[in-house]
């Protein structure tokens, strides 16, 4: 399969401070794939590249191919073509991601109007059926609502129906389940996989929980002080890494140990 | 020697659509903590697991009397402090210190760390501690006396506001998800110096998370809240190998783990907590709810030494009832 994104030598810079240090990866068509690190890895950072979201200040270098073309040499009148189209964001905190002044139907039917060309009504269509698609009950209601009004959990729900809203190639999630408690992260992510499977859309999950990622990444890069570790199969997670610090994830990983003859 | 005794403890909250008392029933109510009992002993570490809204900061912002209880009895080692006023509380609450959640929030942002710990030093008459050991109690460099919080990272500054609840050595420490906003690494530093803080010190702790393995981790007992109730409670180690209740088994499942076998499964209803249904209050989210989980309440029953339940299915005639 051809790498749907190939990262090389991105380093992203800020004043004389180096963020980013020469990162370089591939992301395959279909595939889900982790980046790892602790807070101030990069992580966040090398996905904003990606979706050329950094703030004006950042100095980057490097390549990002998506579907062959140069994402940071394309203008910005070309990039709003691909941004929130082809390329999604997903972000950490759902209720800050989404603009609080708006009701929640205009700033799905806004990313479905605007990308593939729809009258209101169409849009409003597409925007309940993808709310029933990821879960929402009473999708009717929810549309006319205030971020404000829904729960996290709910809220990143719709972000997770916005990114999805066009049938996107990529959609970059940055830590989109740190903010809600473990059980509707149980939900979050087994819908991701859903959609990620239902569309064959390629997923960078930016996590700083290795067993969150071992559990639906095909691959994972390591990240730490600006710089990609190594990438490794999420299935030799265990066994697989020498590096010493993915060891070190791995040793400050808390889990329930749980024995096996429970019930 | 039981150092905090809890008992019947209720807070209920007015929602905000009715204002005018005289307008408000039965259902504008909440109920955010309700009928908690528990003790906890000299040197122990509870946990408090649930998710978002089942009321376990409310419980314990309550049992340090930042919120005013409605009913019920708080004792702090055999002194009732339930209702007693301000001036009277003062003096106890060097021995009970609360840990909250955000430390952006909870350190003053125009003070030197000097300053914060050193005004918790001047008012509570402290001679033995100096603001330099304690910092070094917690890990941190001791010139960081002259910082300000926006110059700290989040685990250094949740090791700040610890330093503030240990200078008082207190008895109790309650620790309200003092890790939720830290990555993995960070958040195993500061769960080791709370566990070298009780061994140290013989400080008992309430251990407030959404996170099982966390909990797992630090706390001897659980207790297991949904909705404002406590529905398991036992040995930590017992309640994540063998979870009774269904709200736990689903909280057990819900922790990922790194073999790649997670598989958490649950039915998602958005007006889960609030709009209580009668009867139980997980009845309409519980896979194996019959007819008597939407009729009536379960109390906590005990099922064995230590271990209690609030589930119909282990009562006489539930699924999961055995006799003796």
């Amino acid at each position: 399969m051809a790498a749907l994104l190939k990262v090389q030598g991105l380093t992203i810079s800020f004043q004389q401070n180096e963020v980013v240090k020469n990162v370089s990866f591939e992301v395959e068509q279909g595939e889900i794939f982790g980046l790892v690190g602790q807070s101030g890895a990069g992580k966040s950072m090398t996905g904003r590249a990606i979706i050329r979201l950094l703030p004006p200040t950042a100095k980057v270098s490097g390549r990002i191919f998506f579907k062959g073309h140069d994402l940071l040499s394309l203008s910005e009148k070309e990039m709003r073509k691909i941004r929130g189209n082809e390329i999604t964001l997903i972000q950490q905190d759902p209720v800050a991601s989404l603009n609080p002044v708006f009701k929640i139907r205009d700033q799905i039917t806004d990313v479905i109007k605007l990308h593939l060309k729809l009258d209101d009504k169409e849009a409003i269509n597409r925007a309940r059926n993808l709310f029933t698609e990821v879960g929402i009950p009473n999708p009717e209601k929810v549309l006319l609502k205030y971020p404000h009004q829904l729960s996290g959990g709910l809220c990143q729900r719709v972000a997770i129906a916005i990114a999805f809203a066009c049938e996107p190639s990529l959609v970059v999630a940055d830590e989109p389940t740190t903010a809600l408690d473990v059980i509707t992260q149980g939900m979050v992510v087994n819908l991701m996989k859903r959609m990620q499977k239902q569309f064959n859309t390629s997923i960078i999950f930016i996590t700083h929980n290795l067993a969150l990622a071992s559990n639906i990444c095909s691959r994972i890069a390591v990240m730490n002080d600006g710089q990609l570790l190594e990438v490794i199969l999420s299935k030799n997670i265990l066994t697989g890494s020498n590096h010493p610090y993915t060891r070190t994830l791995l040793s400050s990983l808390l889990t329930l140990n749980r024995r096996a003859d429970a019930a | 020697m039981k150092i905090l005794r809890v008992s019947n403890l209720t807070k209920i909250f007015a929602q905000p659509s009715r204002m005018l008392t005289i307008f408000r029933r039965e259902k504008d109510f909440l109920k955010a903590v309700d009928n908690v009992t528990f003790d906890i002993e000299e040197n122990e570490v509870i946990g408090v697991v649930g998710e978002s809204g089942s009321g376990k900061t409310t419980l314990v912002k309550t049992i340090v009397r930042l919120i005013e209880p409605d009913y019920g009895k708080i004792e702090f080692m055999g002194k009732d402090i339930t209702h007693i006023n301000q001036k009277q509380l003062r003096p106890l609450r060097r021995h009970f210190q609360i840990i909250f959640q955000n430390p952006f929030l909870s350190l003053n942002p125009t003070r030197k760390i000097k300053d914060i710990i050193g005004d918790v030093i001047k008012l509570h008459k402290i001679d033995n501690v100096t603001v330099e050991q304690v910092l070094e109690d917690v890990g941190l460099p001791k010139d960081y006396i002259y910082r300000y919080p926006h110059q700290l990272s989040g685990g250094e500054r949740q090791r700040v506001a610890i330093a503030r609840a240990l200078v008082l050595r207190p008895k109790l420490i309650v620790a309200d998800e003092i890790t939720s906003s830290l990555d993995i690494v960070t958040q195993i530093g500061i769960l080791n110096l709370l566990k070298e803080i009780r061994k140290r010190w013989m400080t008992s702790m309430i251990f407030v998370s959404h996170d099982l393995a966390v909990i797992n981790y630090i706390s001897d007992r659980v207790l297991v809240m949904y909705a404002g109730k406590v529905v398991e409670e036992g040995v930590t180690r017992e309640v994540i190998d063998n979870p009774r209740h269904p709200y736990t088994q689903a909280l057990v499942d819900s922790v990922p783990d790194i073999e790649g076998n997670w598989n958490p499964k649950y039915s998602y209803d958005e007006k889960d907590i609030v709009s209580v249904p009668p009867g139980c209050k997980f009845s309409h989210r519980c896979p194996f709810a019959f007819d008597k989980c939407y009729k009536s309440e379960p109390n906590l029953i005990q099922l064995s030494t230590g271990r209690k339940v609030a589930c119909h299915l282990y009562e006489e005639g539930g699924q999961f009832f055995r006799s003796g």
